[in-house]
């Protein structure tokens, strides 16, 4: 994240949870960067990055103990963001596009910074 | 460790936590997205991003206008903290 700063960029990370859900007040009030709440995936929609949890899926969750409603709000709570990040420059236009629904491979931190100094 | 090798070995962790078949599960709905398409149907490099606006933790709303004004933005989509 200081990374991110240092080349000029701010970071912003945006899930569709309730507001109230997704931290506690702590560290709500200590983040170094914004976390927006995209209540109905509004926003994700229109990146192109909301697909619906498969039926086959949803005992996995429940069996986790984990009630997304709760989390996401009806009656949305079983569409879901593909984890992605974007690069967007001051123009607005995309200039790195990172989405991968492997929701285990992430974008290492140093290809964003590297994108940034490169803008 | 990269981020990337972190992550291998958390989901190696995962899949001994939940067992062979509720991660058989889990990675048939990963690879059924992925052929789905619809990584071709989100945004690409050189797309305009569309403007949006909504509230921080703080109930605070932002304005992706007022941010990009001072700077890129490096916008991250997550699941959600759970």
């Amino acid at each position: 994240m200081p990374e991110i700063k240092a080349a000029g960029g701010v970071l912003i990370a945006i899930s569709p949870q309730l507001p109230d859900k997704s931290m506690t007040t702590a560290e709500r009030h200590t983040l170094t960067f914004r976390v927006l709440s995209d209540v109905g995936n509004a926003v994700a929609r229109r990146f192109g990055l909301v697909f619906e949890l498969p039926d086959y899926l949803r005992p996995v969750y429940q069996g986790f103990n984990l009630d997304l409603g709760q989390y996401n709000g009806e009656p949305h709570a079983f569409e879901l963001p593909i984890p992605a990040t974007f690069i967007i420059d001051r123009e607005g236009i995309i200039r790195l596009a990172f989405v991968d629904p492997d929701y285990t491979r992430r974008l290492e931190p140093a290809e964003v910074v590297t994108a940034l100094k490169s803008l | 460790m990269a981020l990337a090798d972190e992550l291998i070995a958390l989901r190696a962790k995962a899949q001994a936590r939940v067992g062979p078949e509720v991660f058989g599960i889990m990675t048939r709905a990963v690879d059924e997205l992925q052929q789905s398409g619809i990584v071709e149907r989100s945004l690409k490099v050189g797309d305009r991003a569309p403007e949006f606006s909504l509230p921080d933790a703080l109930g605070q709303t932002v304005h992706s206008k007022d941010l990009l004004a001072a700077g890129p933005l490096v916008v991250s989509f997550y699941r959600g903290g759970w």
